[in-house]
């Protein structure tokens, strides 16, 4: 081979050898753990990041790798961006990790959420939402109309804006990098090449001497060719108005299936970019001219000639598309009546001028909504102090955003039906401009609410701005058939009451009870002042929803009922219909009378077949709450077929990521749990926990409670270690949100000490029953069901660590105050009896043992169904009794329906094993098959084995002893 | 020949394999998957997980002998197979390169060097993935494997008489796809081809 350099053959063949494309090191590691799991059945090394279990790879890009991989602590599937670079490039890797972390703070529907950044470890990653769908570019590979082209690019349009408005420039928009999410949503991803804008003015501390460092930066390039604006292929530093560049590009790429600009070579293309000469394919005729106007403009060669900025260009696109809209229905308007050209014509102009005015009546929204309010709003939740109050403030925006922006539309559209279209009577447009009124009311009055920066308001806002009245009611003839605005005359005088509701509405919905009482209060006082009915009755209903939230359920119940008849009375059956079922709950759980709240549901039923439902939010509400009732009497087939009603229509109504969508995952968990179907139970738990994650923020106390939730999961199977870390977590989520002294964390400590009993801890479960004790009391009071439980945890806990006496006297109390707390046939009465049944029998008092045995059974047999593993537990205790006292056929028959019961659930019991022994050495005693009483001894030595550390070594021993001196069949 | 260990060792690992012993397994998959994904990869793209370990597992399953010519030759002989197995089920070839659509990362090498390495290199891509699959196969065994040309003879199912002629051949091709740019910057004259194609020898 010939050696020179300047041999054109070397230098090919060099060029070709360097053309060899070797793995990088975590995409081998990757590719050999799946063949050797494959291939050997070898699944002992996967490849973790962190935490985090590689499943597969998604993407490969030019500084790593994208991963899809689980999280086993949250249970759920995340993308992973692994940084691979050489170590010259870590100053960009520094970058993209800060920029990864700038948008964990953002939060924006239309953005890929970023969970969290991993620097800590050799290879830096960043953590982000999986989303199941495709990329832009594959949705972009099918036909698509214009319309539908726009409505995508929109949500994309609107990611960049949010991103822009926090002075983050996204820098490598394309298709590939936008995902269409499978829920129709659309995310802007891979903001890995973001970068602060040098344009937006710092705030002095935060990030200022980031933005200088960017500032200086010169001389770099970033972007992808095609959609890279001009002056990014010269080197410049790249601003919002290059995003603007990149994102018309793609626009236009999916409009008319080709890129505005064509080069051989990036010379030529950039060349191409700078001349500006946009040629468009005639393959889609159909686009509108002020759209391609519109898209025109943002590949303008300098920035300064395009538009302002993202917002204003989607702002244009929107302008045109309700321009579209009405000129669509005019000439269909004009095409049915028949009228004459001319008339058309004569009308054209003043037509534009009303559409023009629409378009303003809509942008009267900024009044109460606009960026100052916003800012300010933000400001005052994060003083709040509240934990985690910035995430909840960028969590809560865009909810508030939708709102405003659905009413925009609602406004407009509502003046184009009017103005333009002729479309809707006087009566309709009247009422619907009524129903706008109190929405935006409404919204003015949460956002005052959440401007006053209380702690305790930040932590409910995303709950409460995800809960405000729809919009879209004020659009839907039907719905507003049954509103009833006072006459035009009285108006006036209404108003003030109007916005003396929507404050007391908004104190109720963010959980300030004595001023949500007193507003409410105020309110109806005022009603009765104006003397306008139908408002009476809801301030009235609102009034019992504070009672309510006081505690003063009689007090509640009483005026709720007031509120459904009064309301009935006047035909306003929407009230009606919300009092009803609010009823059915209160009256169910907080009163425990379920027969009568079964009946209020049926009131409900009554009042909603007559009242407005558009979005199925009254029908779902009700079904959750007779499912609540249904679970209380035990009728689990009818709260199974009701949770999953209610969450139906909740996802339906609401949309898959959304706070109530949560609640209803939670309920259905909780149900399967309690029929023994903990893998339904775990997935429905770890549904909810996203969910809450997504858009509470990680640091909500209702994750507190899915985590909660999972560790019950956890305990039931009998995996005390999961419960445990799951249990400490929720109570660490729930001290940080709430304080120390809250119940909710006295709950968690219970939670604790229940397992760390189980396992044998008893002095450190006792002291964390104390503290909770202690919480409660300051709290609650010493009457409460909560103090009940703590109390019976404690009791058997003493019992436990050898204090059989002490342990007695304390359940004693327990069951006492359950008794009061919650009535004689609560489960919880059945479980304490149980327990207190073993106290007895420790104390030698087999009579009293027995009687509290057979009322658990009786319990758990009535309450919680016949394969209940409660019930299989009285059974095994009475079998004792019976085997005690020598009736061995008696407990023979027990002990048989007990290990049948444990035959049919899943997971190990914690009793099982224990009895498969016993019913072995009952069976044989009474003469059955010695193979059979072989096997089941033989099933609980291997099961007491396979516990190691954590098994009974005395039960174990005697099993072996049992087994050997067996004859051989 | 770029591998630092004895190859009859591969054949020993691969009769234990065989024979049931994963940790020989796990020794030939460490050594070799890198070499058969990027056969895969450079005619396929990302999506070769698959044939990777249909790969192997033909290998292992297959009771044949090894020839004399290596474990490698024989390894990549059934990824050849499988490789035309998929080609012709999915009877497409991959889209060609964008440049346009993949993104540059702003790296500390200047800006106009680094567009002509990456254009340049694009280019040389998208002409070797323009040529028939017979001869990318024989330029990236011999230049990018190391392979001889008895062992690629094993892979191809050809004399070595023949690798070697369509080594040639597949050179002058890719020059010749190159060859538009080439002739503008004048680097390459039929003389310096006609010199390769007698200099050359594998």
């Amino acid at each position: 081979m010939t050696t020179s350099d300047a041999d054109p053959t070397t230098s090919l063949v060099a060029e070709l050898r360097a053309l060899r494309n070797d793995d990088d090191e975590i995409t081998r590691r990757l590719r050999l753990a799946t063949l050797q799991e494959e291939l050997l059945g070898d699944d002992s090394q996967p490849v973790f990041f962190g935490r985090f279990k590689t499943l597969s790879v998604l993407g490969r890009g030019g500084m790593g790798v994208v991963l899809r991989a689980h999280d086993p602590k949250l249970g759920r599937e995340v993308a992973l961006k692994v940084l691979v670079a050489n170590p010259d490039e870590s100053d960009a890797v520094a970058r993209m990790l800060r920029e990864a972390q700038s948008m964990a703070r953002l939060g924006h529907p239309n953005l890929v959420v970023v969970h969290e950044v991993d620097d800590e470890g050799d290879v830096p990653f960043i953590v982000m939402e999986y989303v199941v769908g495709e990329t832009l570019r594959a949705w972009m590979d099918q036909p698509r109309s214009w319309r539908e082209v726009l409505t995508v690019f929109l949500g994309a349009g609107r990611g960049l804006v949010a991103a822009h408005t926090e002075g983050l420039v996204h820098r490598d928009f394309k298709p590939s990098n936008v995902m269409v999410g499978a829920d129709g949503r659309v995310r802007v991803a891979d903001f890995g090449l973001a970068r602060l804008d040098p344009t937006v003015p710092s705030d002095p501390g935060e990030h200022g001497s980031d933005r200088v460092a960017e500032v200086t930066r010169t001389g770099t390039i970033v972007g992808t060719p095609a959609y890279m604006a001009p002056e990014q292929h010269a080197g410049e530093a790249a601003g919002p108005a290059a995003d603007q560049y990149a994102y018309c590009v793609a626009l236009f790429e999916a409009l008319w299936g080709a890129r505005p600009f064509r080069g051989d070579s990036l010379e030529s293309l950039y060349r191409a970019k700078q001349r500006g000469v946009v040629e468009t394919p005639a393959s889609n005729p159909g686009v509108p001219r002020w759209l391609h106007a519109a898209v025109v403009r943002g590949l303008a060669p300098k920035a300064a000639d395009r538009w302002p900025s993202m917002a204003e260009l989607l702002a244009a696109i929107e302008r045109g598309q309700t321009r579209t809209r009405v000129r669509r229905i005019a000439v269909a308007a004009l095409a049915i009546a028949g009228v004459v050209g001319a008339m058309a014509l004569l009308g054209a102009l003043d037509r534009r001028q009303r559409i023009h005015a629409c378009e303003q009546a809509g942008a009267q929204v900024a009044e109460v909504w606009n960026d100052e309010v916003a800012a300010t709003m933000r400001a005052a939740m994060i003083a709040s102090g509240a934990r985690g109050a910035a995430t909840t403030a960028d969590l809560t925006m865009p909810w508030l955003v939708a709102r405003a922006d659905a009413w925009r539309t609602a406004r407009t559209e509502v003046c184009l039906d009017a103005q333009v279209r002729g479309a809707s009577t006087a009566d309709t447009v009247d009422r619907a401009l009524w129903c706008l009124d109190e929405r935006t009311m409404e919204l003015e009055a949460l956002v005052a609410e959440l401007s006053r920066g209380d702690p305790a308001v930040t932590r409910e806002a995303v709950v409460a701005a995800a809960s405000l009245p729809s919009v879209e009611a004020c659009r839907d003839p039907a719905a507003l058939q049954h509103a009833s605005p006072p006459p035009p005359d009285r108006r006036e005088q209404v108003r003030p009451l109007l916005r003396a509701m929507a404050a007391a509405e908004a104190a109720v919905r963010t959980g300030r009870r004595a001023d949500g009482l007193a507003r409410s209060r105020d309110a109806r006082a005022q009603a009765e002042a104006v003397g306008w009915a139908p408002q009476t009755a809801r301030a009235r209903l609102l009034e019992a929803r504070a009672l309510e939230h006081s505690a003063d359920y009689e007090a509640a119940e009483q005026t709720g009922r007031r509120a459904y008849f009064d309301a009935a009375t006047l035909g306003e059956w929407g009230v009606a219909a919300d009092a009803a079922t609010r009823l059915t709950y209160l009256v169910s759980y907080r009163r425990g009378r379920h027969a009568d709240a079964f009946e209020w549901s049926e009131h409900a039923e009554v009042a909603l077949a007559h009242a407005a439902d558009p979005a199925g939010l009254r029908a779902a509400a009700l079904a959750a709450y007779v499912g609540t009732a249904a679970q209380a009497t035990n009728d689990s087939a009818r709260a199974q077929a009701m949770f999953e009603r209610a969450l139906a229509l909740y996802e339906s109504a609401l949309g898959s990521a959304h706070p109530t969508v949560a609640n209803a995952l939670t309920s259905l968990a909780n149900l399967r749990k309690r029929a023994g179907d903990y893998d339904e139970a775990q997935r429905l738990h770890e549904r909810a926990l996203a969910i809450r994650e997504q858009v509470l923020g990680p640091e909500h106390p209702e994750v507190g409670s899915s985590l909660s939730g999972l560790a019950a999961v956890a305990s039931a199977r009998g995996d005390t270690s999961r419960a445990l870390a799951l249990y400490e977590r929720a109570v660490a989520v729930r001290e940080a949100a709430l304080g120390p002294g809250h119940p909710d964390v006295a709950a968690g400590l219970v939670n604790i000490a229940g397992v760390l009993t189980e396992r044998g801890q008893h002095e450190r479960a006792q002291q964390l029953l104390l503290r909770a004790l202690s919480i409660y009391d300051k709290t609650v009071g010493s009457e409460h069901p909560a103090v009940a439980t703590t109390l019976a945890g404690l009791g058997m806990s003493y019992a436990d660590s050898g204090q059989p006496d002490k342990g007695r006297e304390t359940l004693e109390r327990a069951l006492a105050l359950l008794e009061k707390t919650l009535g004689p046939q609560h489960p919880d009465v059945g479980i304490a009896s149980n327990n207190l049944g073993t106290l007895y029998l420790q104390t030698g008092d087999a009579a009293k043992a027995r009687a509290s045995f057979e009322r658990a059974l009786q319990i758990a047999e009535a309450q919680l169904g016949p394969d209940h593993p409660q019930v299989a537990l009285a059974l095994q205790n009475l079998q004792r009794i019976h085997a005690n006292a020598g009736e061995l056929d008696t407990a023979l028959a027990l002990a048989e329906r007990a290990v049948a019961i444990y035959e049919r659930i899943d997971g190990e019991q914690p009793g099982e094993s224990a009895m498969l022994f016993a019913l072995a050495r009952l069976s044989l005693d009474r003469g059955g098959d010695p193979r059979r009483a072989r096997t089941l001894a033989e099933r609980a030595r291997d099961t007491w084995r396979a516990q190691g550390e954590g098994a009974d070594r005395r039960e174990l021993a005697a099993v072996e002893r049992w087994l050997a001196d067996l004859p051989n069949p | 020949m770029c591998y630092g260990h004895d190859v009859s060792d591969d054949h020993a690992l691969l009769e234990s394999w065989r024979g049931g012993d994963t940790r020989a397994g796990a020794a030939l998959l460490q050594r070799y998957s890198p070499m058969v994904a990027r056969f895969f990869q450079s005619k396929l793209g990302d999506d070769i997980d698959d044939l990777v370990q249909q790969t192997f597992a033909d290998v292992v399953r297959a009771r044949d002998t090894v020839s004399p010519d290596g474990f490698r030759a024989y390894l990549l002989a059934v990824a050849r197979h499988r490789l035309v197995d998929q080609l012709r089920k999915k009877s497409s070839r991959p889209e060609a390169f964008d440049l346009a659509a993949v993104s540059v990362e702003d790296l500390r090498t200047s800006v106009s060097q680094r567009l002509a390495r990456d254009e340049r290199r694009a280019a040389m891509l998208t002409a070797l993935r323009s040529l028939s699959l017979e001869f990318q196969m024989v330029l990236e065994l011999t230049y990018w494997e190391d392979l001889s040309g008895a062992e690629i003879a094993v892979v191809l199912g050809v004399s070595p008489h023949t690798v070697r002629s369509r080594l040639s051949r597949a050179r002058a091709a890719l020059r010749n796809a190159l060859r538009p740019n080439e002739i503008a910057d004048g680097s390459i004259t039929p003389a310096a081809l006609a010199r390769d194609l007698s200099t050359h020898d594998p």
